[in-house]
């Protein structure tokens, strides 16, 4: 069995997987007797996709041969400025050469942290981005991460040890779905559109928390609500409460396996450790009491997990002596956890989120009653300011309901602690630590805020950054305040930028490096895959001079830190991606997909949580140890919300603004040149409900403009008139920049429909470093 | 005796998550222009008040109606009905009068600026040739389509459509012109269908 099935005529089928998104469907790719790729559809035999493939997808042909590709390396033409549009052709070797020279000089004059390496979602190679960082000292890692994934992973690494929310959501095998802040049917089909409909043969529930209802899994929930956009913290306390005061949780997976039986100081709600309490005892030991016996055990000591000892949980606060002989008061941190959510009652949290508290009780006890739930949050809720306490709350949610890697929860994929390990990023050497720019703008985020980079590009502080290059990235695009940004790019001695199309970033760099397709180049299909990996091969050679972005980082990393990247060929470095599995490329070839961990559940009982503690830490020790300093949840409303501006502000600027809706048939700020996509989406359309609208004399299709209390300038677009949201919400898409000639429409210049204009870049969140893309204010108004 | 093979595409609304891949998958199957489109997808709503309200959608294209209106006003008969029940345009006789677009009640025909001849969905015909499904059933997301012949009480589509009858409509069934596409309305979401 290969990938490649040839037919009599010369023609053939690849088996591989697309990569119009990271969902990576199983594809099959038609190749015909003259070498042309003519069709592409889903790969039935995927466990994932089950052959199911989204407008994306289908169109692979037309982007491959889309006639605006970047097909040659090109240099911005000696003597002119960055952005005038003027190129010359270039080979590779020259491309190569100028790249390392640039580096080299730039690394001897300023220190190899001067060097930035950067990304936008990137194309499923965020761990040799981190290498090329990583082994150069500091990994920048200049993407959007602090707005997506990254919160999440960060959260969930933190705590449980683990990434258990999107791949790892299990709606194949659950009771009850939670869809919450994203529309999977659309952005990630194969593993939620066919869930959602099998759901409806089998009677299961679905949850769905999302500001809109116009998309497809809203509309069929059993539960939707209409969450304002930012507030999702409170509702995920709200269903904490009914969990913890009805008892719906599960009381031995949280004694034996999480860290909430601890016992903390019961104001500072600090942990009281061993050597507190106990003379000669450790200061690394967590203390938990027995409920029978009293006795003080160590939360690591195996009588907790084996049963011998029962953890309190529930407790008033007591008292304690403490070896100088002071009185402790002292309760668990359950109790803590209590007393943060205990007003969080639905009436309170429907105040707060502008929701019904009828149904955000029903949808509490559907989630901790149904026999399973499995919990996706999205973007929707990574694009706050507030991001962590939404996502912290919501893990210990899937924890405590005892839906953490089990079938039909929350399941734990390994692959994803591979793709984050050392074998594949190389590890952070001390510098990076030392290096890491933008710290001020996120305590736990763990690569340079893209903030902080843009600072140093603009004011040469802490230190000067020379070079940017940027894979697969378009960051005018993907960050908030992109006219800084631009500003930033130009404030670059050197901007190298790796792409399919001429986008608005690659027009301001000095050379620009043609990518391969995914159906030109050979790669594994990890992230997203479950429990699976896949051989991602080419159906045709390389068009032009186009390379796959992987064998541009392997060339650079070999001729700039050999030591770190050895590998001389493609084939070497996904022999050494794979090795961990046991398998060679070729081999992977062979099979096309592979179980590199075949699904078993509760993997904990047998090797603890790959935390610090082994612990699953809802109670995070991480998280109190910097940033906000704060170890479980609270309610905190948006940066710029209605409620925490002043009432100024709050008048001239009455809607809650969420960007960054996602299109079936765009992948971020891909995609509007390609004739066939752009007509199921021809111009930039805000949601804004009817009677809002009608107030300010806006009809349906009505040209408008957004401003916010940040935006340097208007953002143009059009309205689209719902019933179906919030008078005072708006919904705003992003990745508007390019124009397609073919259908006569143009494009949009300098950031004048790119919604993260509208995006403030002061105000973060203080553990992960956020931006306010979900939940911001904004006025709208006719464009006259 | 044997009923008559009765080609039907059985598109059930309830599964529908608006994707328009089967819009995309027709445009590249057939090789579609620009500006053209065989096979829509609408979204309908949302109407109501939060949180009932209605939100569905809905893919329209050639009803291949059993008593179309299209073949009877057509001047120079290139519009007509093949032995399976499917209704077909033949272009070396078509001049783009567009008379079959004013008598479609359904608003499924496009004039081809650059051919100026009419065009619209043929369910595929030349992958039905091949056995093949068209390409918008097996391009569905959702898996909400299904297609074959209804009066085989073995295949799949009366199958499938038998469990589902009561829920079973088409567009316009006053206008007798007993259309070939099937639609099931949605569980939830359709209260006012």
């Amino acid at each position: 069995m290969s990938a490649y099935h040839y037919n009599e005529d010369g023609s053939y089928t690849v088996q591989t997987n697309c990569f119009e998104c990271h969902c990576k469907c199983g594809a099959l790719c038609y190749v015909n007797a003259e070498g042309k790729l003519w069709k592409v559809e889903g790969d039935p035999t995927d466990p994932r996709s089950e052959g199911r493939m989204c407008p994306k997808g289908r169109s692979a042909v037309k982007i491959l041969y889309d006639e605006h590709r970047n097909n040659y390396p090109m240099r911005r033409k000696p003597g002119t400025e960055r952005g005038a549009g003027q190129w010359e052709r270039i080979t590779w070797d020259e491309a190569m050469g100028d790249i390392v020279e640039h580096i080299e000089r730039y690394r001897k004059e300023f220190g190899p942290q001067s060097i930035v390496f950067g990304q936008g979602t990137g194309r499923g190679t965020n761990q040799w981005q981190h290498r090329l960082g990583g082994i150069n000292g500091v990994n920048h890692s200049c993407w959007p991460g602090h707005v997506c994934l990254s919160p999440e992973m960060t959260t969930q690494f933190s705590t449980i040890g683990m990434l258990n929310f999107m791949e790892g959501a299990d709606f194949k095998h659950t009771d009850c779905m939670v869809m919450w802040g994203g529309n999977m049917a659309w952005s990630e089909g194969a593993l939620a559109a066919g869930e959602l409909n099998n759901f409806r043969v089998k009677d299961r529930k679905l949850i769905v928390i999302d500001p809109c209802g116009q998309a497809p899994m809203a509309s069929r929930a059993d539960i939707w609500i209409r969450v304002r956009p930012g507030t999702d913290t409170a509702l995920a306390m709200a269903f904490l409460r009914i969990c913890m005061e009805e008892k719906l949780y599960d009381a031995d997976f949280t004694k034996k396996w999480t860290t909430l039986p601890i016992l903390v100081d019961a104001e500072a709600e600090t942990p009281i450790t061993q050597d507190m309490v106990v003379a000669g005892g450790s200061p690394e030991v967590y203390l938990v009491r027995d409920v029978n016996t009293g006795e003080l055990v160590d939360m690591s000591d195996s009588r907790v997990t084996s049963g011998e000892v029962d953890p309190m949980l529930d407790t008033p606060v007591f008292e304690m002596t403490a070896v100088d002989g002071r009185i402790l008061r002292v309760k668990t941190a359950w109790e803590a956890l209590r007393g943060r959510v205990i007003d969080m009652t639905p009436q309170r949290a429907a105040e707060i989120c502008w929701a019904d508290a009828k149904l955000i009780y029903e949808a509490g006890k559907l989630m901790c009653e149904s026999p399973t739930c499995a919990i996706n949050m999205f973007q929707g809720v990574e694009e706050n300011t507030n991001a962590r306490y939404t996502i912290h709350a919501a893990t210990i949610l899937n924890g405590i309901t005892g839906n953490i890697d089990v079938r039909g929860g929350n399941c734990w994929h390994k692959c994803y602690n591979d793709l984050m390990g050392p074998h594949l990023t190389g590890g952070f050497p001390d510098t990076h630590w030392e290096w890491k720019l933008g710290k001020q703008y996120a305590a736990h985020y763990v690569h340079s805020h893209p903030h902080g980079v843009w600072d140093a590009a603009l004011t040469g502080k802490p230190y000067p950054v020379k070079a940017f290059i940027n894979i697969a990235g378009n960051p005018i695009s993907w960050s908030e305040n992109p006219d800084r940004v631009v500003e930033a790019l130009k404030a670059f001695d050197f901007v190298v930028t790796m792409d399919y199309f001429m986008s608005p970033t690659a027009q301001l760099s000095d050379i620009v490096l043609p990518s391969a397709h995914w159906t030109e180049r050979d790669y594994v299909a990890d992230e997203f895959c479950q429990e699976w990996i896949y051989a991602q091969v080419h159906a045709v050679e390389p068009l032009y001079e186009r390379r796959s972005d992987v064998t541009f980082m392997r060339e650079l990393g070999n001729r700039i830190n050999p030591e770190g990247w050895p590998w001389k060929t493609d084939e070497e470095i996904l022999d050494y991606q794979l090795e961990p599995y046991g398998l060679t490329w070729k081999e992977l070839v062979d099979k096309h997909i592979y179980a590199a961990y075949a699904y078993e559940p509760k993997k904990y009982e047998k090797e603890g949580f790959a935390t610090a503690t082994g612990k699953a830490e809802l109670y995070s020790f991480t998280f109190l140890s910097a940033g906000r300093c704060d170890p479980l949840i609270r309610y905190e409303e948006p940066a710029e919300s209605p409620y925490s501006v002043d009432d100024a502000t709050a008048k001239e600027f009455p809607f809650v603004l969420s960007t960054g809706r996602r299109y079936v048939n765009f992948y971020h700020s891909n995609y509007r040149g390609i004739p066939m996509l752009r007509e199921l989406a021809r111009e930039p359309y805000i949601l804004i409900n009817d009677e809002s609208a009608a107030e300010l004399g806006i009809k349906e299709h009505d040209k408008i403009c957004l401003e916010s209390p940040d935006s340097p300038h208007p953002v143009h677009m059009k309205a689209h008139l719902t019933h179906g949201m919030h008078p005072r919400v708006i919904i705003a898409p992003h990745g508007w920049w390019q124009g397609c000639p073919e259908l006569g429409l143009p494009g949009y210049p300098n950031n004048s429909a790119n919604a993260n204009v509208l995006i403030s870049d002061k105000h973060y969140d203080p553990d992960l470093g956020c931006a306010g893309m979900r939940s911001s204010l904004c006025k709208v108004y006719l464009d006259k | 005796m044997a009923t008559k093979k009765q080609y039907t595409l059985l598109i059930d609304l309830d599964r529908c998550i608006g994707c328009k891949a089967c819009q995309l998958a027709c445009k590249i199957e057939n090789n579609v222009d620009l500006d053209v489109f065989w096979n829509r997808m609408n979204a309908v709503g949302p109407v109501g008040d939060y949180p009932n309200m209605d939100y569905f959608f809905m893919a329209k294209q050639c009803q291949h109606c059993k008593n179309p209106e299209c073949v009877k006003v057509c001047p120079t008969k290139a519009t007509y009905q093949s032995d399976d029940g499917i209704v077909l345009i033949d272009h070396d006789r078509c001049y783009g009068c567009q008379y079959c677009i004013w008598a479609c009640p359904y608003g499924v025909r496009t004039l081809n600026p650059k051919t100026h001849m009419v065009e619209k969905c043929i369910l595929c015909a030349h992958r039905l040739e091949q056995g093949l499904d068209p390409a918008c059933v097996v391009s569905c997301e959702g898996n909400c389509r299904f297609f074959g012949d209804i009066n085989d009480p073995q295949s799949e589509i009366a199958k499938y459509y038998s469990r589902n009858a009561e829920r079973a409509f088409r567009i316009h069934p006053e206008l007798g012109t007993d259309p070939s596409v099937i639609y099931l309305k949605p569980r939830k979401g359709a209260s006012r269908l």
